[in-house]
């Protein structure tokens, strides 16, 4: 059976995809309690706010336990602010979509130690001193042990490598085409931002997804068709720009591949030690 | 009545409270009296306990002893000391040797870990740290709150509103108002400036360094009124504030970390952390 679609739309439009998997946006909390009557907020995946800023007050106590993302746009401006959201905490499993762009590490700290999950938004192909970051960031992720909340998309890659399944950043980062819709303030169905981006836009309406992609990017025999990543990545990477060189973000998967190895090594020594234990 | 439950405050060995005219000795006995009666009547004993110097002197063994072995006492609490309000000799003595201190803190770790963890006894703050570093659970005191101006105020009897009882009972250059003089608790919260200071600290902390720390998690600058108290004497006790602060971060370690890594306050004071001062500037 197909995966439903999920809607990201803008909350003056809950009512008109009544009945669909939603994510609602707006960039001031009151709206989405002004526009979402009581009863929906059982379609709704999650809420986007699309602006650090304004008062959360209004949200604490609407839609209990309804998931929160907050996007930042301007990490290294905003991110002092992430203090004001902790409060949400009480009512509703909160991330933060952190963009990667340069000083983009101070706010993924902030956001983890205040406990919330966080999202690294690739708003763009990164270049060396934004992979050096990120490695960073993978490090606190993986190894601090302060550390209790996800990172996406390390989390679910180093999932996926740790449970041998098949998850593409496609799906990871909310960007496959067949699986995600944005609607456009004005109602335009469209895709994700990320596949939104560049020459070629995908084919939304006919819900081709980015099989045909890959497929393209496999048969030109370019760095793709021998990356021992490309199942999980599925040229996330090379989008928009296939001659963009992937040696940086492949040390990335490696790091994460590595990390999963290790975990495993780990939990089968604590296994035997339990097995000892028990004889 | 309460759950069956009372918590009651003792220190080990006991050198500051005291029954009116006569000396802590006495109290100490009176103490230990009430508890085993409690006890014979069905009633479950938590003990809040404040190290002194006489505690480090004696160790954590025999801290736990007393407690544990000697008076049968199955969950108690470390608190760091508050010295609040006017200073006097006692208050000026409070402020201990951070570095004994942390020793203390980690050896007390070692002990329960060894004897007590897995066995019903319950130490805090160390055991919620424990379940946090191991399930991202665990139920942390207020002095590791991510802010504390979002979590609650304190009322007391004369209608005075401040940040918590450590407050109200304090610092009334701290207080928020008077709910006598007001007419909604809402507004009075809404328009204090210096509630409005508690809410900004956590910005003034991050803007100080705070966000490289490791432990900025479970520290988040540390409990206001003990950075603010310790520090209000001035001079020695502002570095006293800071390195007390460190050790609340050092006891994230605990428990945690094998013995010959535990780190101890940097022995050539080049750690930076914030003055009291810089918090509430």
């Amino acid at each position: 059976m197909d995966e439903p679609v999920t809607y990201n739309v803008p909350s003056g439009l809950v009512g008109a995809y009544r009945g669909r998997s939603l994510v609602v946006r707006a960039h001031d909390p009151s709206e989405v309690v002004r526009d979402t009557p009581p009863d929906e907020p059982a379609d709704i995946s999650y809420v986007q706010l699309l602006s650090v800023g304004p008062e959360v007050d209004d949200l604490v106590h609407w839609g209990v336990g309804i998931p929160v993302d907050v996007v930042m746009r301007s990490p290294l401006s905003e991110f002092m602010q992430l203090y004001r959201y902790a409060k949400l905490l009480e009512n509703h499993p909160v991330r933060i979509t952190v963009p990667v762009v340069p000083g983009f590490g101070s706010a993924v700290r902030m956001a983890l130690a205040l406990n919330f999950a966080v999202k690294l938004e690739v708003t763009r192909q990164p270049r060396p001193d934004l992979i050096d970051e990120l490695h960073d960031v993978l490090n606190l992720y993986l190894y601090r042990p302060t550390v209790s909340q996800p990172v996406e998309f390390f989390h679910s890659l180093l999932l996926a490598f740790y449970r041998w399944e098949l998850a593409t950043l496609w799906e990871i980062q909310e960007e496959d085409p067949a699986r995600f819709r944005y609607v456009t303030d004005d109602g335009q169905e469209v895709a994700p931002r990320h596949a939104r981006r560049g020459a070629a836009a995908f084919d939304v309406i006919n819900g081709a997804g980015t099989a045909e992609y890959r497929r393209e990017l496999l048969a030109e025999g370019g760095e793709c068709a021998d990356c021992e990543y490309f199942a999980h990545c599925g040229g996330y990477f090379k989008w928009p720009e296939r001659g963009y060189d992937c040696a940086g973000v492949r040390t990335l998967f490696g790091a994460l591949s590595q990390a999963a190895g290790e975990l495993h090594g780990d939990v089968e020594a604590y296994d035997a030690t339990r097995g000892e234990a028990r004889a | 009545m309460f759950g069956g439950s009372v918590g009651t405050s003792m220190d080990y060995p006991n050198l500051h409270r005291k029954l009116f005219g006569r000396g802590p000795g006495e109290y100490t006995k009176l103490w230990r009296r009430n508890v085993r009666a409690a006890r014979e009547a069905g009633i479950d004993i938590s003990v809040i306990s404040v190290p002194n110097r006489a505690t480090l002197e004696v160790g954590a063994e025999a801290f736990y002893s007393y407690f544990v072995d000697e008076l049968d006492v199955r969950s108690f609490q470390v608190n760091t000391p508050f010295p609040g309000g006017e200073q006097n000799e006692v208050k000026r003595s409070l402020p201990l040797d951070v570095e004994a201190l942390s020793r203390f803190f980690i050896d007390l770790t070692d002990v329960w870990l060894e004897r007590g963890y897995g066995r019903g006894v319950e130490v805090g703050p160390v055991d919620e740290l424990l379940k946090r570093f191991t399930d991202g659970g665990g139920c942390l005191p207020c002095i590791w709150q991510q802010n504390c101006a979002d979590e609650f105020v304190s009322i007391d009897a004369r209608g005075y509103v401040a940040q918590c009882d450590c407050w109200v009972t304090s610092y009334p250059e701290y207080f928020f108002g008077n709910i006598f003089e007001s007419d909604s608790l809402t507004e009075l919260l809404l328009n204090s400036p210096a509630r409005r200071q508690f809410l900004e600290r956590p910005q003034v902390t991050i803007e100080q360094g705070c966000l490289e720390c490791d432990y900025l998690s479970l520290c988040h600058g540390g409990c206001p009124v003990r950075t603010y108290a310790l520090g209000a004497g001035g001079g020695a006790g502002h570095d006293v504030a800071v390195r007390a602060e460190e050790v609340s971060q050092q006891r994230a370690h605990v428990g945690v970390v094998p013995d010959d890594q535990h780190p101890l306050p940097d022995p050539d004071g080049q750690r930076e952390c914030l003055l009291p001062d810089q918090l509430f500037p």
